[in-house]
């Protein structure tokens, strides 16, 4: 097993390391991070885009598929 | 062998004095329900209206129209020793009249409480005897919900939850007419972080102890739901829910498994369209899928319209499972169209109607109709 690197694998893993760094921050770019302190102000945070919390009346919400408890407070 | 669940004690709490002493009015208990909001609201409006100290008052009532009801043991009939109407939302039946009152308190800016209570009343249920002959009997719920919500940061919140439910005109078996009261302690705790509209993780985990006809269960429950923005129109999120509870005698231990999906998605014609997605499988062979989709549109600033349609569809290929006792088939599926109307009155009153169209491949198929009023104070 080899201890030390030669120059070309060094710059090799530096560069893997950089091209998976850049691919974390685009990734987080796309999903938003980089704007997520103003989505607060977005339509994708608008009531009717809650999914299942706002859709529904609190009885109904139990028969479609809703759960006990903090999230939904269903008969057991 | 005695089973280790027999030695466990159920929390005694005497319901009966609670009861008493809030419902015991002349009248009965509605007018014993209206005192005490009448009480509520005047000292809530002696507060005054303040922005951390605000009362909130929530009525719904459902009547659902059964159309066609023959399906022999609809209420417990998959997992009859455990009772739990709880695994199959979707399929379980429908009760015909259900009240909720809910009452929610904010204790400044951090803490709220909020008190709930159910009352479900399925009518008439029909059990096929062995010899074909019919029994009939009546199956009412009722259900004390008390929930506390404390903000620990402002996008960082902690909440519990502890819940008693008693159900009479239980089954105690799909093979059976003989029936018994449920009582039920349940106690969820969770969290809820939000980061500023675009990640928000919701982890819960419930305990729960029922009895029925002298048969102690227990159960865990935990939920995680996360929610991500994937741009400012569009959002994901995922819904996963595991629940378990433990064997009683030679009878297995239910284990089953929830995931659901929603593909949010915002048009610029102020509408929200969610595409919808669950799946559900259970250590008894039983597995069901539910796509379905919802359509909310805003018809003016305080009214919105939501569209549903969910279709459902659950096989067992176990042919001695409880399941396929029960149905016709090997096979259940369900479709359900719902048309909701929402409208904001005076910034503090909401009123809501809904009506849905219930049917499935078996003999069960229903009109549901619902009413809610939200007062804030």
């Amino acid at each position: 097993m080899k201890m030390h690197q030669t120059f070309m694998q060094k710059r090799r893993t530096v560069a893997s390391a950089l091209l998976i760094m850049g691919l974390i921050i685009v990734w987080l770019h796309l999903i938003g991070c980089s704007s997520g302190v103003y989505l607060l102000d977005q339509p994708v945070s608008d009531p009717i885009m809650m999914a299942d919390d706002n859709q529904n009346s609190d009885l109904a919400r139990c028969e479609e598929g809703g759960v006990a408890g903090g999230a939904g407070s269903c008969p057991t | 062998m005695k089973n280790h669940l027999d030695e466990l004690k159920m929390p005694n709490i005497p319901l009966n004095y609670i009861n008493r002493f809030l419902f015991q009015f002349p009248g009965g208990k509605a007018p014993a329900l209206v005192i005490w909001l009448v009480i509520w609201n005047a000292a809530a409006l002696a507060i005054g209206p303040n922005f951390d100290y605000y009362s909130k008052v929530k009525f719904e009532y459902q009547y659902s129209d059964y159309l066609e009801y023959g399906w022999p043991a609809a209420v417990e009939y998959a997992f009859s020793e455990h009772l739990y109407q709880q695994p199959n939302p979707l399929l379980a039946s429908f009760p015909e009249h259900r009240w909720l009152t809910k009452v929610t308190q904010a204790f400044g800016p951090s803490l709220e409480i909020q008190l709930m209570y159910h009352y479900s009343f399925l009518g008439k249920n029909y059990f096929i005897n062995a010899d074909g002959s019919r029994s009939e009997w009546n199956k009412s719920e009722h259900l004390y919900n008390s929930l506390l919500n404390y903000k620990l940061k402002d996008n960082l919140s902690l909440n519990g939850t502890v819940q008693y439910s008693l159900a009479t005109g239980n089954q105690l078996s799909s093979y059976s007419a003989e029936t018994a009261d449920l009582t039920g302690w349940m106690f969820d705790m969770g969290f809820d972080w939000d980061f500023a509209g675009f990640v928000r993780l919701e982890p819960s985990l419930s305990f729960f102890w029922n009895e029925v006809g002298g048969t102690k269960t227990n159960a865990q429950s935990l939920n995680f739901k996360f929610r991500q923005a994937l741009s400012n129109t569009t959002a994901l999120q995922v819904k996963y829910s595991y629940f378990h509870t433990d064997a009683i005698g030679n009878q297995p231990g239910l284990q089953y498994q929830t995931i659901t999906g929603w593909l949010s998605q915002w048009l610029p014609t102020q509408t929200a369209v969610h595409l919808i997605y669950r799946h559900h499988a259970d250590n008894q062979n039983g597995v069901s899928n539910g796509p379905g989709i919802e359509i909310s549109q805003y018809l003016d600033w305080a009214t919105v319209m939501t569209l549903s349609y969910r279709n459902y569809k659950m096989t067992n290929d176990d042919p001695r499972s409880n399941f396929r006792q029960a149905i016709n088939g090997d096979t259940f599926t369900s479709d359900a169209y719902s048309l909701i109307l929402s409208r904001t009155f005076w910034n503090d009153t909401v009123i809501a109607v809904k009506y849905r169209y219930y049917t499935t491949n078996q003999k069960v198929r229903m009109n549901t109709y619902l009413i809610s009023w939200e007062q804030v104070f």
